[in-house]
């Protein structure tokens, strides 16, 4: 008798792992999608200068961190 | 029941450590598509801006083309590979740009400078690039390395001028004084008068340091088989066109070097001595390389922590493969990449 909450237990336990993981993962994939944004815009943003005589061959490469708790 | 004790636990340690080779591995590829991507990019960027430089031998011209390939060591988590701090995937990208000024520009006399070229980026290049005829031994890459060469041909008839324009391309051959050649001028209407012998300063794309074998194979049968020539010729002419390709391609050429006895891929003696007997599919950097670990490293371990320090680099020896006069020449090229030992990841 004492095994009558085991199943809502283990759901709960392994909704929370599993939700953590989700929701890990949906931040991974925002953040991979940002950073891909903002690489194109600083690409195209510096492209006619480097076509120009004075050519700049460089950009930078966006730095925003992943943050996995907060916005 | 006393079996089943250890089941759950045994089946998690299982699937387990299948889901995290399953997370590591689309880790693995996705920043490998990323690095690629990179690559991609930041070679058109070298190229466009090659492409827009000042010529070395006319700082007013700008260079008009370039094509670099850009390789990279970067370390990338490998599943298959516990200690994957050490592990180097190359990085390869690739981009070629010709301004539209330039379509229609060729290189001015033995300026070698203005020649088509492939220019190879490396990081971290130990001793420089292993030197060719427009990147000395020992300088900073990109390394650059021909990809067409000058030829100067005497004693040509003028009725064979078309025949040489057909296997080497309109503007790959000159006859005028203005460009090397002799024996053409154009009077002030637009019009070519030639002398019945001249002189030709011929751009020829087998020629360069990296060559081509089904180009230069194509280049030679156009030479040395009259027919292929006629029927190339059709091909490539224009539908209102009066070329009388058969005159073109029955008038005499002078044979180079690398369609000597030139018949057809595999029997093409040259070309087959360079690239088939050498084993090999393609010049330039060759797709096998040499990994070198070199480590210096101390573990030093205090109660409850350890920390490590030390030097740890990895070598990666490359060979580049060129010809030089109808020879194959090859060179090595080392790069050293470090690898953080305080636990960082520096891709």
């Amino acid at each position: 008798m004492r095994r009558d909450g085991q199943a809502s237990l283990e759901m709960t336990l392994a909704m929370i792992g599993a939700l953590l993981l989700l929701f890990g993962a949906l931040k991974v994939f925002i953040w991979i999608n940002r950073r891909i944004v903002l690489r194109q815009q600083r690409y195209e943003a510096t492209r006619v200068v480097a076509g120009s005589s004075n050519s700049v061959t460089s950009w930078n490469e966006p730095t925003e961190k992943l943050t996995i708790l907060g916005p | 029941m006393r079996h089943e004790r250890g089941q759950a636990l045994v089946e998690l340690a299982i699937f387990g450590s299948l889901l995290i080779m399953l997370v590591g591995a689309l880790i693995n590829y996705g920043l490998n598509y990323d690095y690629q991507q990179q690559a991609a990019m930041e070679s058109f960027r070298k190229a466009l801006g090659m492409a827009s430089a000042p010529l070395p031998s006319d700082p007013t011209t700008p260079a008009g083309s370039a094509t670099t390939i850009l390789i990279k060591d970067r370390h990338i988590p490998n599943p298959a590979h516990p200690f994957a701090t050490g592990s180097l995937n190359p990085i390869t990208g690739s981009a070629s740009v010709t301004r539209n000024f330039a379509l229609q520009e060729n290189a001015d006399a033995w300026d070698w400078s203005a020649l088509p070229y492939i220019a190879l980026q490396f990081d971290g290049a130990v001793n420089g690039c292993p030197g060719s005829q427009l990147s000395p031994a020992g300088s900073a890459p990109p390394c650059k390395y021909l990809t067409s060469g000058f030829r100067l041909t005497p004693g040509v008839s003028k009725n064979s001028l078309d025949r040489y324009r057909e296997v080497y391309g309109g503007g790959n051959v000159c006859a005028k004084a203005r460009c090397g050649g002799s024996g053409c001028k154009v009077d002030k209407r637009g019009r070519e008068e030639c002398d019945d012998v001249l002189t030709l300063l011929i751009v020829d794309p087998c020629d360069g340091e990296i060559i081509n074998y089904e180009g230069c194979i194509r280049q030679a049968r156009l030479i040395n088989n009259p027919g292929f020539c006629i029927q190339e010729c059709e091909k490539g002419k224009p539908p209102d066109s009066d070329k009388n390709c058969l005159k073109v391609c029955t008038a005499s050429i002078q044979t180079p070097w690398y369609a000597n006895g030139c018949v057809a891929a595999g029997s093409c003696p040259p070309l087959d001595n360079l690239f088939t007997q050498n084993n090999i599919k393609s010049m330039g950097v060759q797709p096998g390389y040499v990994k070198e670990d070199a480590r210096n490293l101390t573990l030093q371990a205090t109660q409850g922590t350890s920390t490590t320090s030390g030097t740890w680099t990895e070598k990666t020896t490359r060979t580049i493969m060129t010809q030089s006069d109808g020879g194959l020449v090859s060179k090595s090229i080392v790069t050293e990449k470090p690898v953080p030992v305080d636990g960082s990841y520096a891709p």
